[in-house]
């Protein structure tokens, strides 16, 4: 069963939570075939800013535009495949480059050069552990930058400060033994009395500070830096400046969890966050280009989040995720976005001051709700956010009549007429919002023109895989199938090509593509399709008739998700060869060619219909993807182009069960079958209408009593 | 056998009663899901706390162990379960010692952290290679520290015996998944009576506000040790 492949956990967080506990590249993920879209879907984007997106990847195409990072997609993996995807709609991890630094190859170079001079200062490292590599990626500690590349920084002031040799060592050592663990009790006083200089006392002041900041105590810690603040030794100056700062922000933030860990705002101590602003304001303002300037932004970021100021916030990760090069970044840009969205995204339920970020959550907020949580009042009220945008704004507003307010003809007005002769992302959100207003209108000739104009435009990637998208679902609910099959058809998009060869093709197109399609596994498709459906439609001289496309014997290779099967599911062609094997039930059976000829003549044979149900039964085919709806409004939902109602073994077997004519054996036969489609859970699995409980209770009378002399009637024990 | 079959014909009426988590004491909580009232209650957590990712470029080599949850908590009463979801079972060493100091630091912020969960993607033809990565870290970790997986329930019925007899004393208990998404899985009660082949005790993973009427025949189950409630948002 399909629920085999997931992992166990991630099953739970693909149906509601969206997204917030994946920094996952894995999920598995199902493709939701459709350019138009309200509702999110984390596991189908598409590049066009729209509300069904996951915030991160209109982010990442507003981003694009800015060349902050270009638009790359991975590859289609094989996972990917396995689980249906083409190129687009695609999942938000295909946007996520796949991490490129091992974890277990830490960058070194701060412990070289400790190595170094500790070897010079004759101390020996017993343990090259440092308590701040214990943590996860991501992990929040302040113990963190007790690293190698910390104590290498102070020990290089120490080495390079006025002193004895005596102090230096002492110095040393005690901050190599401060390294080893999160807390430090800090020295023993008759230690600390040997250091006598100036520089020696002013860097002993500051272990101690650092010893009570990573103990926890930040009073202590506070008067300790703040005495160093006016130090002679400049890196001194500097660093207690900035360890100010963030011994008041982790003061501030010291309730602010609680007992499980998330975060209860209301428990931050604003006093101290205050503090910590303004230290990391002084610190930036003094310091521009310093030493600890990159991680100050980073740390200022945590303050607007805590405090909280989303404008602010919004600020700060607008100017680091496209003003900013990667040295002015704490985080990677990836890991940027990812922060964007779980600490100002979603939580943020007032508009922000900043139109990159504001535009993201508008369309958010007019995803299907109800009501939508964007007003028409409320977005009006953006105008003065926007008014360096003018652009950004006609679209928000464009998207919100199309998908909040239903009126096409408004979207149009406030979208450019005129093509651009190049498409960025944001050109082509415009001019794909213009397609799908027109195809609201049922305008689809306009819409059809405006796809095959943009084609040869769309340069960036996705941008063509999803104009075919859009080109063959348009040509689908316009009624010209028949053009995506066409031999200049534009549509090469395999996946788009199977659902609608699979969904609705009729038998013309599809004998048509078993002969002319240039992908063997399009024509091998068409014909599985064809020959399935001409049998499970009754339609047995035409399946006849089909059947002799096939060659003897059969090809035996699956085929798999072109019929709409993941993973490791699929089906041969051979199938339709079966002999009708002496199946374990013990009930016999022609071939499938056979039976189909026995009920082109008699549609009521009992043992055609038995057998029927049997050639079903013994090949797996109850439920095959051919037979689940569609999705409405998708690709391939449009009425299939097979007339009549598809067969059901429950109900091929209700009619011999109801055939008074019916021989002793295939009644006997049926009734067995008919209650076993129940088992073993009480779910029908062969199909059709439901038939109540107590008619299968019936059943099985019958076969107890009536039938008390078959093999079936004596094997089967129960109901279900 | 047949016991199991007369079990099933007893099956009450297909009706089925929505997961209130107010009935239950034990809950997976991830990052992301708001804390509820309901948590006042637990006896056991599950809390999530880190992922274990490998990438597709160097699958041994780039292993990154990704931090999940947002603080250690500053729990005291009841059992402290942390689940580590694995993307991959070849963890470099680093990976084991970044683990079990997050165990140690959690256990000297007070929190009664019992055990480690691994929600492990295995899949039935892999099983045999995760009883093998199960035991390995069975004897990394502290005796007194219990070992839970996740499972799935089509282990019971598809695993090859010969693996899922060696889960046997590796792990302290599997808490088998009975829903999809949001849904429970229809056919659940087919599967779960052959929990007991596995020959470990379980527990039954439920999701809020699922669906889930509890077989008969669960609660004189030789092995099956209570439920685990996915909480969501």
């Amino acid at each position: 069963m399909r629920i085999g492949l997931l992992s166990p956990l991630a099953l739970a967080l693909l149906a509601g939570l969206s997204h917030q506990a994946q920094a996952s590249s894995d999920d598995s993920c199902y493709p939701d075939w459709r350019v138009s879209r309200n509702n999110l879907d984390v596991c189908s984007n598409l590049p066009f800013l729209s509300p069904g997106n996951d915030s991160r990847v209109n982010l990442r195409l507003l981003l694009a535009d800015k060349k902050a990072a270009p638009l790359a997609p991975n590859d289609l993996g094989e996972e990917d495949l396995a689980q249906g995807f083409g190129p687009v709609p695609f999942p938000v991890y295909r946007l996520t480059a796949p991490a490129a630094e091992p974890t277990d190859e830490p960058d070194d170079s701060g412990t070289a050069s400790l190595a170094e001079m500790l070897t010079s200062l004759g101390i020996p490292r017993d343990n090259d552990k440092a308590a701040g590599d214990a943590f996860l990626a991501g992990e929040g500690s302040r113990c963190r930058s007790n690293n190698d590349d910390s104590t290498a920084a102070f020990i290089s002031q120490v080495v390079k400060a006025d002193m004895p040799p005596a102090e230096r060592q002492l110095l040393a050592k005690q901050r190599v033994q401060m390294l080893t663990a999160c807390s430090w009790d800090g020295m023993a006083t008759g230690e600390a009395e040997q250091l006598k200089s100036v520089d020696g006392k002013a860097l002993l002041a500051y272990l101690q500070a650092a010893g009570d900041f990573y103990s926890g105590r930040f009073a202590e810690a506070q008067k300790g830096f703040a005495t160093l603040t006016d130090s002679s030794l400049p890196w001194l100056k500097e660093t207690a400046l900035y360890m100010t700062a963030r011994t008041a922000l982790n003061n501030a933030q010291q309730n602010a969890f609680d007992e499980y860990g998330t975060p209860s705002l209301e428990h931050v101590d604003k006093s101290a966050l205050q503090l910590a602003e303004t230290g990391f304001d002084d610190y930036l303002k003094t310091y521009p280009q310093g030493e600890y300037a990159t991680s100050a932004r980073g740390l200022l970021r945590r303050v607007h989040w805590l405090a909280p100021n989303p404008d602010k916030l919004a600020d700060d990760f607008t100017w680091q995720l496209t003003q900013a090069n990667d040295a002015q970044r704490n985080v990677s840009l990836d890991e940027l976005v990812e922060e964007a969205d779980t600490k100002l995204l979603t939580s943020t339920t007032e508009a922000v001051k900043n139109p990159l970020i504001l535009v993201l959550n508008d369309l958010m907020w007019m995803r299907a709700g109800n009501p939508p949580k964007l007003t028409r009042e409320a977005l009006d009220a953006q105008k003065s956010i926007f008014a360096q945008e003018p652009a950004l704004y006609d679209y928000v507003q464009a998207a919100f009549a199309l998908y909040v307010e239903h009126q096409p003809d408004s979207t149009l007005k406030l979208l450019p007429q005129d093509v651009p002769s190049t498409l960025d992302y944001f050109a082509f959100s415009q001019q794909t919002l213009r397609g799908l207003a027109l195809e609201a209108k049922n305008d689809w000739k306009a819409a059809e023109a405006l796809w095959l104009q943009l084609l040869p435009l769309a340069k960036q990637p996705l941008q063509r895989d999803q104009l075919e998208l859009a080109l063959a679902m348009n040509y689908e609910r316009s009624g010209q199938l028949a053009k995506v099959f066409a031999t200049d058809s534009p549509i090469s998009a395999k996946q788009v090509r199977y659902i609608l060869l699979r969904n609705v093709a009729g038998p013309e197109l599809l004998r048509q593509q078993m002969a002319q399609a240039s992908d063997p596994v399009e024509r091998q498709t068409a014909q599985f399709v064809l020959l399935y459906k001409d049998l499970l439609h009754s339609q047995f001289a035409t399946f006849a008739e089909d059947l002799k496309q096939l060659p003897s014997p059969a090809p035996e290779d699956k085929i798999g998700t072109s019929l709409g099967y993941v993973y490791s599911g699929g089906k041969p062609l051979q199938l339709f060869q079966w002999n009708g094997e002496k199946s374990e039930s013990g009930y016999t059976c022609p071939s499938i060619a056979q039976t189909a000829n026995t009920l082109q003549s008699d549609r009521k044979n009992p043992q055609g219909l038995n057998c029927f149900g049997e050639f079903i039964l013994r090949n797996g085919l109850d439920g095959m993807p051919l037979e689940q709806a569609r999705s409405a409004g998708g690709l391939g939902s449009t009425a299939s182009d097979f007339k009549g109602e598809t067969f059901s073994r429950l109900d091929g077997y209700m009619q011999v069960i109801d055939n008074a004519k019916a021989p002793h054996n295939d009644k006997a036969y049926a009734l067995f079958r008919a209650i076993n489609c129940y088992g073993p859970a009480g779910y029908n699995s062969c199909g059709g209408e439901e038939v109540d409980k107590s008619e299968r209770k019936g059943w099985f009378r019958q076969l107890k009593t009536k039938f008390a002399d078959t093999q079936w009637g004596q094997s089967l024990q129960y109901y279900w | 056998m047949k016991g199991f079959w007369l079990a099933l014909l007893l099956l009450a009426s297909p009706a089925f009663g929505a997961v209130d988590a107010g009935d239950y004491d034990a809950f997976w909580l991830w990052s992301g899901v708001a804390p509820q009232p309901v948590l006042k209650q637990a006896k056991t957590l599950y809390i999530l706390q880190g992922q274990i990712n490998s990438t597709r470029r160097a699958p041994k080599r780039g292993v990154q162990f990704i931090a999940q949850g947002m603080s250690v908590p500053r729990l005291t009463q009841g059992e402290v379960w942390i689940v580590y979801r694995a993307h991959t079972l070849h963890w470099p060493e680093s990976v084991y010692t970044q683990l079990l100091g997050q165990v140690q630091r959690w256990r000297e912020a007070g929190n009664p952290v019992v055990g480690i969960q691994i929600d492990f993607d295995a899949r039935t033809q892999y099983l045999h290679e995760y009883t093998g990565f199960l035991r390995d870290l069975r004897q990394r970790l502290p005796k007194e520290l219990r070992l839970s997986i996740t499972g799935l329930m089509d282990w019971s019925s598809n695993a090859d015996p010969a693996s899922i007899a060696q889960l046997n004393g590796v792990i302290d208990e599997v808490v088998v998944q009975t829903y999809q998404g949001r849904h429970s899985i229809p056919d659940y009660a087919a599967y779960l009576p052959r929990m007991n082949r596995l020959g470990v005790p379980f527990k039954i993973g439920l999701i809020q506000g699922g669906e889930w009427q509890e077989p008969e025949y669960l609660k004189g189950s030789q092995w099956f040790r209570g439920y685990v409630v996915f909480l969501q948002n």
